[in-house]
């Protein structure tokens, strides 16, 4: 492919980041965030995945299998955990604005510029390797799609590449000039660089997932025909399980273990996890999210190397390069050129975000506060230093960049991709003892920090890079054969004469063995100064102090305005000061010009000012030359802390209890409806049972005093003549048995309402019972004229199940009614009986006066007639209707009324039939 | 539930997480048999990485 188009491409995609950058930038400078949502942080994390895992995992798989995914799953295990770890990095970095993970170091042991340094050469020299594995590969990519399709073998393509390995290394160190450096104060959020990260994870895993399929369903059909023909070969079959030859489950244990402390401590996860973190919350949604991005872009890894393996077999090829070698050798010049895009921007991210971090390390941690203490600036001249830091972050970008190049030279060039960048996490994977015991663990003290940090660091260099460089002719040297100086103990793969480990899993052991061991033991055997003591707490109780730590001050001193003012001015810039400073004016609501001496919380505040653009420790050193230091006692220190944490833990309390007296009032006003409801009922209940009384009273008192009325008249006219006595006689009978009736159904009726009826179920023949009430009412209907005639079916017998004095209670009532109801001249009843689905359909039809739709609402209601009242005297006693609807109600069944005004009423009732009546 | 014992929930899921991806279990998953077509210890490792996103995402995102 032509060179220019591929140069081209490259810078017009550099350019695109620019204008992402740029745009990101003005954005937040307007107050609009783009950045300020938990999917671009949880795209920005997705800066782990570099060059490593773009053409590196390919690598690593056609050689080992799975054993690439241990990379992956680490990170995805302590992503779980994230809520609790992660957020309490953010949340101490927040409150001590912590600018890097060297000052993050510091700052917990006493902000200790010794420390700092150290912190900051670890890391720079950790990840020099990690910077070297990007220049290989993007070098390598380049050469091979430069000479396609020449073809050339690996070896002498890289030899080859090694000027162009020169040329993109220079380039890449002007890009990360150029755009890592263009501010100062590293509190304040990257927005467009950040914007820019999140964009090139979208660009690699596009382009990466684009190939995969390209592999998978172009050059080969699916996965089916990919694994089908990987399985002719049984070396290919091994790769597809872990084993002796590939992966052991111990390799794959301490890989993800390892890389559980990469993805914490890579100076790069650290600048986008902790220290660009807008929002604690941002990291629920990360901890899913970041994890599924792994999983996607390592999808289609085992294909490509399967395909790789397959495709190449006779042909010479870096497994590193099958990405890009696939879509070459089948012709597809777009894609590939795609894909080397794709491998350019998961390079760039990670050079990027590395170089910002570690210049902003080399800057803060180490030169600045050798340059001060050195006297070589002196914070009491006049002079521009906010140039200076950016001059020397310029300048440490360029070096690191070129030692990742002289590393690439002198290293074995052969090496895969994946075993550079395991370097890189055995060194950051020292920081892991004094970071995390000193969140954890307030007894860690400067010394332990320091020692375990130096020992696990001296034991890394030694065991791996050191021995790496032996190992760059390819063959092992008398070195690493029999040891230096023949010393066979001190081999560097077999330190202490352990044998039979990885060489990576090797030397993390011995490294983390001293270092955890150092730190451990020389921090229990010293005692720690106040302000590490002071320092320790507020790391480690960070949940438990206010949000706002300027209200600590474990430190006391006095300064002019002026001499912090002109500090301020140094660092900052004099229109960012004027700011800064007319802020804390308006907020406190001072005076400038009526304040001549600085309080110790306007000194804490220009100290947190400074090290928001140079470090904890280095701000400290420049505050300390223009204050007057009051030292505190220890006493003083834990008092203030004391009363900190205590009125943050009442306030905690308040807190609690608050929530507590929520959940109970809710609780309250739960129960409170519910009684309410039930009250409700009951007031309901009881207007029914007055209503129920008083309409019972009022029923038995119409005979009762028809009775009384006749009875007197007897009893005063004895005389009376015996025609007239019997009549009244009569009468008096008649109202008695009215009143026994009225009383037995009112027993009735209160014992079925309350469920305490008995009864006793039989099997019924509805045409013998209704032939028997038929019978039963002949002499009432006789009486008043009227023919009643049933029509029941009969064949087969219709049985039911029900109490048969019930029913025929019910029947009879029915029967009553209608004869009384009909009229005077030509009554007609008809009783019909019939089975339909799985009901029997009683039916009464009289041909009456009928019943209004008023009145077919309440006739079922306790003491409602039908009719006219003021028309006569009530012929029933209005429960006879509400206790057989009762009655088949209890059965299953149903009773209404259908009628029309005029033409008579019909009563329906139904039972249920017994199942085998169904058919 | 509330959200401090939806909190404790992924010390429980770290736990099995680790579970799954170390020896025992990976051992009994370890056969280049194919199992919807794909090989069984791929299969089972992927599938067990997405059950660990999946409870991490229940536990984060589900209201109450």
């Amino acid at each position: 492919m032509i060179g220019g188009v591929m140069i081209a491409v490259a810078l017009a995609y550099l350019g695109v980041l620019f204008a992402i950058a740029y745009y990101g930038d003005r954005q937040a400078e307007r107050g609009r965030s783009i950045i300020n949502n938990p999917y671009v942080y949880s795209l920005s994390m997705g800066v782990y995945c570099t060059a490593w895992t773009y053409y590196g995992s390919v690598g690593r798989a056609a050689g080992s299998g799975l054993g690439f995914l241990p990379i992956y799953i680490g990170p995805t295990l302590i992503a779980v955990l994230w809520w609790f770890l992660l957020r309490k990095m953010v949340r101490i970095s927040r409150v001590n604005r912590i600018t890097t993970i060297a000052d993050f170091i510091a700052s917990r042991y006493g902000k200790s510029t010794s420390l700092g340094g150290l912190v900051t050469v670890i890391a720079v020299v950790g990840i020099v390797p990690y910077i070297s594995l990007q220049l290989d590969a993007v070098s390598a990519s380049f050469m091979l799609l430069w000479q396609h399709p020449q073809g050339v073998d690996a070896p002498a393509l890289t030899r080859e590449g090694l000027d162009t390995a020169l040329w993109v290394t220079l380039g890449m160190a002007a890009f990360a000039v150029l755009f890592g450096t263009r501010h100062l104060d590293v509190t304040e959020h990257h927005e467009g660089l950040v914007a820019a990260i999140a964009f090139e994870s979208i660009v690699k895993l596009a382009a990466f997932l684009a190939v995969g399929f390209f592999v998978t369903f172009v050059l080969f059909d699916g996965p089916d025909d990919l694994l089908g023909q990987a399985q002719q070969d049984p070396a290919l079959v091994k790769l597809l399980t872990l084993n002796d030859a590939t992966v052991d489950y111990g390799e794959w244990a301490w890989l993800t273990g390892l890389s559980m402390l990469a993805i914490l401590f890579l100076p790069r996860q650290f600048q986008m996890a902790v220290l660009e973190n807008m929002d604690e919350q941002h990291i629920r949604k990360a901890s899913w999210l970041f994890p599924l991005y792994l999983l996607v872009i390592n999808l289609f890894v085992l294909p490509i190397a399967l395909a790789g393996l397959i495709t190449f077999r006779s042909q010479p090829m870096d497994a590193d390069l099958y990405v890009l070698g696939l879509p070459l050798m089948a012709g597809g010049e777009l894609l590939a050129l795609l894909v080397f895009i794709g491998g350019l921007s998961a390079a760039t991210s990670m050079v990027i975000v590395d170089t910002v971090a570690l210049s902003t390390m080399v800057s803060n941690d180490l030169m600045m506060p050798l340059l001060l203490q050195l006297r070589i600036l002196r914070p009491g001249e006049r002079g521009d230093y906010g140039s200076v830091l950016l001059a020397i972050r310029r300048v440490a970008i360029v070096v690191i960049m070129l030692m990742g190049y002289v590393y690439f030279r002198v290293t074995d060039t052969t090496a895969s991709l994946v075993s550079i960048g395991l370097i890189s996490f055995a060194a950051v994977a020292q920081f892991a003892p004094a970071f995390l015991g000193g969140i954890y663990w307030k007894g860690g003290t400067r010394a332990g920090a320091l020692t375990g940090l130096i020992a696990g660091f001296l034991v890394w260099a030694y065991t791996l890079p050191l021995a790496a460089l032996h190992s760059s002719s390819g063959a092992p040297d008398a070195f690493l054969l029999d040891g230096p100086w023949g010393i066979a103990w001190l081999r560097p793969y077999n330190l202490f004469g352990l044998t039979g480990m990885d060489p990576v899993a090797h030397a993390l052991f011995w490294s983390l063995f001293v270092n955890v061991g150092a730190y451990v033991g020389v921090s229990l055997f010293t005692q720690p100064t106040v302000l590490e003591q002071g320092q320790a707490a507020r790391f480690v109780d960070v949940f438990d102090y206010a949000v706002n730590s300027d209200a600590v001050f474990l430190w006391r001193g006095t300064a002019t305005v002026q001499a912090l003012r002109s500090l301020l001015e140094r660092f900052l810039g004099v229109a960012r000061t004027e700011r800064l400073l007319d802020d804390y004016a308006r907020r406190r609501g001072m005076d400038w010009a009526a304040t001549q001496q600085a309080d110790a919380e306007l000194v804490q505040h220009a100290e947190r000012m400074l090290a928001g653009a140079m470090g904890a420790a280095s701000a400290r050193v420049a505050i300390a030359s223009v204050v007057q230091e009051e030292r505190l006692s220890m006493d003083e220190v834990l008092r203030i802390l004391d009363e900190t944490s205590q009125v943050r833990a009442y306030s905690r309390q308040l807190e609690s209890r608050t929530q507590q007296l929520e959940q109970k009032s809710r609780e309250l006003e739960a129960a409170t409806a519910e009684l309410r409801a039930a009250n409700e009922r009951l007031q309901e209940l009881d207007r029914l049972k007055d209503d129920f009384i008083s309409t019972v009273t009022h029923e038995l008192r119409t005979p009762l005093t028809s009775i009384r009325a006749f009875s007197e008249i007897l009893y005063d006219n004895p005389t009376i003549d015996a025609e007239r006595r019997t009549r009244f006689l009569e009468i008096i009978l008649k109202e008695s048995e009215r009143l026994t009736r009225l009383i037995n159904q009112v027993l009735d009726l209160a014992k079925l309402e309350s469920g305490a009826a008995e009864w006793s179920t039989t099997e019924v023949n509805m045409a013998a019972l209704i032939g028997e009430a038929v019978t039963a009412s002949s002499g009432m209907a006789t009486e008043k004229g009227v023919h009643i005639t049933t029509e029941v079916e009969s064949d087969p017998p219709l049985l039911v199940w029900a109490d048969r004095d019930r029913i025929m209670q019910v029947l009879l009532n029915l029967l009553s009614n209608a004869v009384k109801f009909c009229p005077a001249e030509g009554g007609r009843v008809a009783v019909t009986a019939a089975r339909q689905g799985q009901w029997l359909v009683v039916s009464v039809t009289d041909n009456g006066q009928g019943i209004t739709s008023e009145d077919q609402k309440v006739i079922f209601d306790k003491f409602r007639q039908g009719g006219d009242r003021r028309r006569g005297k009530p012929q029933g006693t209005g429960l006879g209707l509400p206790i057989s609807a009762q009655i088949i109600d209890h059965f299953g069944g149903k009773l209404w009324v259908e009628s029309t005004p005029g033409e008579g009423a019909t009563f329906v009732f139904t039972l249920p039939l017994p199942a085998d009546e169904k058919q | 539930m509330p959200r401090g014992v939806r909190d404790q929930w992924l010390g429980v899921i770290f736990a099995l997480g680790c579970l799954l991806f170390s020896f025992p279990l990976l051992a009994l998953f370890n056969h280049a048999d194919l199992l919807f077509g794909v090989p069984l210890s791929v299969l089972y490792v992927f599938v067990a990485w997405l059950l660990l996103i999946g409870l991490t995402f229940l536990s984060h995102e589900r209201r109450h």
